[in-house]
């Protein structure tokens, strides 16, 4: 006998069938634990309710959810009403709530809290622990998955908003038991090859346990012990994790987180053009001035009327002058001339006065020589008597026969002593 | 010439330039020769932003760093 094959339609159809009309899964009473939140915008909630060791997916449409007082997180814990049936198209089963309460505290919130709590005693939320970035870091470490939304999210804008930064990625785990040591590894590894100048660490979304490695006290140590900025990018917007208290600063998203670490390049291009324009406004500026000082100077008494500056030079040249004339070597020259010609007159003056009086007590003292002259006595009869070439004075110089000479005036006459006769 | 500015050098060297001439304090030879400079700097800022066309990206990978390759959008 052939079996008659049905449809998929007919035993999904079949399957809700059976569930719809089981009393137990139509009136669910559950305790669990809210975790992959997905609110829809037109007021759907879609989730998945969890425990330690299981979970099932649930939706809350928009009539049942605006009767929820609370805002539901992941990881809260809930007390839920409501059935379970099968959605057909997709096969699958799920939780239909229809009315949604607080359970007290999440395990997982509380650890969280706790170790928040910790940290921030020990001061590693501090303020003034938190370093800079570096306005424009040459190369950007992305600790995360490879092979994530996040990574490919900080590639594509710090390509498209500074491409003179490297990327470099250092693949990390980001989800699971290992992602903690694995995004720890990474940290001290980024430090220790210190090629980064600054450091994304993050994810994208998901549930509170996807995201809890970064809620993890080894990872906040690390990120609180890198030397290298980090920025944490975890999950979305809402997501709070440690890592984001103890890192440099907190990006929304990994997106947020590119944007953060480095410069918009049409900014700086509008930068760049501003600067610009302040050097040529200031050059411009600077020359007129320069322009205006020279045409200060011009404009000066000075130089609309420069007899002005002259005429006091101008008494100086006269004074100057004056003074010069009467040191001109010329002028020095005559009136030293005129001092040789008074001195050469009264030179000659002095001179005749002293030759005449000369010559004239010459002609006294020749005319006593004249006197004098024994050639002019001799021509009076007077003679010179000789002996021996030797004129004799007294009668005592001659004996008796003595040959003498008798000088006369025109010659000599010889004689010989014949008496002698002494005057009394 | 010297080794090529980085951009943050250069875009460094051009605002303290900025700042030299807006003291008014330099002779007009100086404030020449700092303006020539400064377009000169704010040209070469320019246009490094302007040629930089694709961001570098590598990975490390057992301890070596290589290519990371382009994934699709």
């Amino acid at each position: 006998m052939e079996r008659k094959a049905i449809t998929v339609t007919a035993l999904n159809k079949y399957l809700k069938y059976r569930l719809d009309n089981d009393a137990n899964l139509q009136n669910i009473f559950l305790r669990a634990e809210i975790s992959n939140f997905k609110p829809h915008s037109r007021g759907h909630f879609y989730f998945t309710l969890k425990d330690e060791e299981s979970q099932i997916a649930a939706v809350m449409f928009a009539n049942n959810a605006k009767s929820v007082l609370f805002e539901p997180k992941n990881g809260t814990k809930v007390l839920v009403e409501g059935y379970v049936s099968i959605y057909e198209v997709a096969g699958t089963y799920q939780l239909y709530v229809t009315r949604m309460t607080l359970d007290g505290i999440g395990d997982l919130y509380l650890a969280y809290e706790k170790l928040k709590k910790k940290l921030e005693d020990l001061g590693m939320f501090d303020a003034a622990h938190k370093r800079p970035l570096p306005a424009f870091p040459k190369t950007v470490g992305v600790i995360t998955s490879p092979t994530g939304a996040a990574v490919r999210d900080v590639i594509n804008i710090i390509n498209r908003r500074f491409p003179l930064t490297k990327i470099l990625i250092y693949p990390a785990l980001v989800q699971g038991d290992e992602a903690k040591n694995s995004i720890v590894k990474m940290i001290e590894k980024a430090n220790a090859d210190a090629i980064c100048d600054v450091l994304i660490v993050g994810r994208g979304g998901g549930s509170i346990e996807d995201l809890w490695a970064f809620n993890e006290e080894i990872v906040a140590n690390a990120i609180y012990h890198s030397r290298i900025p980090i920025v944490s990018a975890v999950g979305h917007e809402t997501d709070f994790t440690i890592a984001d208290f103890v890192s440099d600063l907190r990006a929304p998203t990994p997106s947020g987180a590119a944007e953060l670490v480095v410069p918009d390049r049409e900014k700086l291009k509008q930068d760049l053009d501003k600067l610009k324009q302040k050097i040529v406004y200031l050059e411009n500026n600077r020359l007129s001035m320069a322009h205006k000082s020279l045409e200060t100077v011009l404009q000066s008494l000075v130089f609309r009327n420069p007899d002005r500056l002259l005429e006091k030079s101008r008494m100086r040249v006269l004074a100057l002058s004056d003074r010069l004339e009467q040191t001109d070597p010329a002028k020095v020259l005559v009136k030293r001339n005129e001092q040789v010609t008074q001195f050469s007159e009264r030179l000659d003056r002095g001179f005749t006065q002293i030759y005449v009086k000369n010559a004239h007590q010459f002609e006294i003292m020749a005319g006593k020589l004249e006197l004098l002259n024994p050639l002019a006595i001799m021509k009076k009869g007077y003679a010179v008597v000789k002996k021996n070439q030797r004129i004799i004075r007294s009668v005592q110089e001659v004996a008796l026969h003595d040959s003498i000479d008798v000088v006369l005036q025109d010659g000599t006459v010889e004689g010989i002593i014949t008496g002698i006769r002494k005057e009394a | 010439m010297e080794k090529k500015q980085t951009f943050e050098e250069a875009l460094k060297s051009l605002e303290s330039l900025v700042k030299e001439l807006e003291s008014g304090s330099l002779s007009l030879e100086d404030s020449v020769t700092k303006y020539n400079e400064g377009i000169r700097l704010a040209k070469y800022c320019h246009d490094l932003l302007k040629e930089a066309e694709t961001v570098i990206v590598k990975i490390v990978q057992d301890g070596e760093i290589l290519d990371f390759p382009k994934q699709e959008e």
